[in-house]
This record gives C-alpha cells, sequence and structure tokens, in this order.
C-alpha cells in the first residue's frame, strides 16, 4: 500500500478538525515526553498492518477533554483511554479506506506508563509522521506486517 | 421521541448526543448502549423511534445487531456512524436494511445534513 506523510497528515487533520477544533501541524521529530499514552489498532485482509498514535497524557487529555465536551479535571483515566482509542479508530478506518481489496479493523487497545517502546511482531514502519497540537508532540506511525500467509496482490 | 445511540466509545456517544442537539431531535430522549447486545436490549426496553449505531464493537457488532433486529421482525429505523466505509460495507448496511451510513469523522454540518434527510 502507498500511503505518503501527506496522506497521514489530511486524514489526521480532518478527525482534528471535526471532533477536536484543535490546529495539527507536521513538525520535525523530537524528543518523547515522560508519561505518555499510545493507542493502536490492526487492519487485516488484503493488507495488514497497524495504526499507532502517541500522545503524551497531557496531550491525550486535552483530546478526551475536546471530544467529550468536559474540563480536564472532570475526566478520569478511562475517558482518556476512550478518547485516544476512538481517534486510532477513526484515523485506522480512514487508512483501510485506503486498502484495495477486503479488510478489517480490530478493536483498539490503549496503553501507558513511561519509557516504554511499542512494537508489532513481524512489522516494519511504513511512516512515521510527528506533529505539533496543542503545543505538545503527537506521532502517528503506520506499521507494515510481512505477513507469510496474505496472497500477494495480483 | 426516543434515540439509542449505540457505540462501544463512551466518547463517540457524547460527540453523537451533542450533534444531535443541534437537529431537530434536540428534544429527544437519549439512550446509551455500549455495544450490539446492549443496544437489543434497550430496543426491546425503549421501543425507540431511531438507533444511531457503530460498526466495529465487542459482543455484538453493529450488522449483527441490525440483522438480529430485522430478523426478530421490528422495523426500528437504524442509521450507521462508523469509520468502516467501504462501498462492501455500506452495501451490506443498506441491504440489511439500514437508512444510512455515515462515515467518522464527520463534520457537524455533515451529521445535520443526513438527520435533516432521515425521515422517521
Amino acid at each position: 500500500m502507498e500511503l505518503t506523510d501527506d496522506d497521514i497528515y489530511q486524514l489526521v487533520q480532518e478527525i482534528w478538525s471535526s471532533f477536536l477544533q484543535l490546529d495539527v501541524q507536521p513538525c520535525p521529530p523530537g524528543p518523547g515526553g515522560d508519561e505518555s499514552l499510545s493507542a493502536l489498532i490492526h487492519i487485516h485482509g488484503s493488507w495488514e498492518g497497524s495504526v499507532v498514535i502517541h500522545a503524551s497524557n497531557a496531550l491525550a487529555t486535552r483530546i478526551a477533554a475536546a471530544m467529550f465536551a468536559t474540563p480536564p479535571d472532570d475526566l478520569s483515566a478511562d475517558d482518556t483511554n476512550d478518547a485516544l482509542g476512538e481517534v486510532v479508530n477513526m484515523l485506522g478506518g480512514s487508512v483501510k479506506s485506503l486498502v484495495d481489496g477486503p479488510a478489517s479493523l480490530s478493536l483498539p487497545t490503549v496503553i501507558g506508563g513511561a519509557q516504554y517502546t511499542l512494537s508489532v511482531p513481524g512489522s516494519s514502519d511504513l511512516n512515521e509522521v510527528w506533529f505539533t497540537t496543542a503545543d505538545q508532540p503527537l506521532v502517528v506511525r503506520v506499521l507494515q506486517r510481512a505477513s507469510a500467509d496474505v496472497p500477494a496482490a495480483t | 421521541m426516543k434515540i439509542v445511540v449505540c457505540d462501544d466509545s463512551k466518547a463517540m456517544r457524547m460527540i453523537v448526543m451533542r450533534m444531535l442537539k443541534q437537529t431537530d431531535y434536540a428534544g429527544a430522549e437519549f439512550i446509551q448502549a455500549e455495544d450490539g447486545a446492549q443496544g437489543l436490549s434497550a430496543v426491546e426496553e425503549h421501543d425507540p423511534d431511531l438507533v444511531l449505531c457503530d460498526w466495529n464493537m465487542p459482543n455484538k457488532s453493529g450488522i449483527e445487531f441490525l440483522e438480529e433486529l430485522r430478523a426478530s421482525g421490528r422495523d426500528t429505523p437504524f442509521g450507521f456512524i462508523t469509520s468502516e466505509t467501504t462501498p462492501d460495507m455500506r452495501e451490506r448496511a443498506i441491504r440489511a436494511g439500514a437508512l444510512f451510513t455515515l462515515a467518522k469523522p464527520f463534520t457537524a454540518d455533515r451529521f445535520v445534513d443526513v438527520m435533516s434527510s432521515t425521515t422517521l
């Protein structure tokens, strides 16, 4: 699957403008934060891969506050995880719509903590795009799985 | 009027209900469900005028919910609000009896347009 960094920017920008009313702009890669959250979702079918978004806890809370239309202090950790999971669900759905042939979307997973790495065994980075939004970094990764059981496109 | 809003994401249920308040359905009573199984129970309990439902959910998906609803003989108006937007899925949804599919993400204007064109 061909997916450019600009494609990802367009997909992210659509979600940000529709539901978050936050500006989002591409930026160069920078240092990671401390406490953070990652949300990922898998695409299975004629293309196999995963979409991952990575945000600081502060950004994830800001995203949740926008989606719930609620002050950040009123949000629980579950609310924040739910919101970030829904963002990656929409982004995964948008990436899936670019796949040729049938594909299905998993349910999202959200993990968090400090100083962790996230990998999907058998997958390699197709894209890694950094953004700045609400004065915080946001990283979007698209991973492509090299799967022996997926027939080659004809 | 009663509307069942069925999505496993609480954030998305909040967005849908907030946007519904900008439409002709602003005065409706909203009943939330977290998956298709809860959605079916909500329909049996509340006999709503409309169901707005996600596709991809744990326990029972939105399309399973719709297919079981129709198999039970209920013709409750049903619309999908989902990130699952391939032509095949849209066709399956309409064939199963959905009024419309609305792709996430969507703007408030797009939501209002779709709801305004939905005749109950």
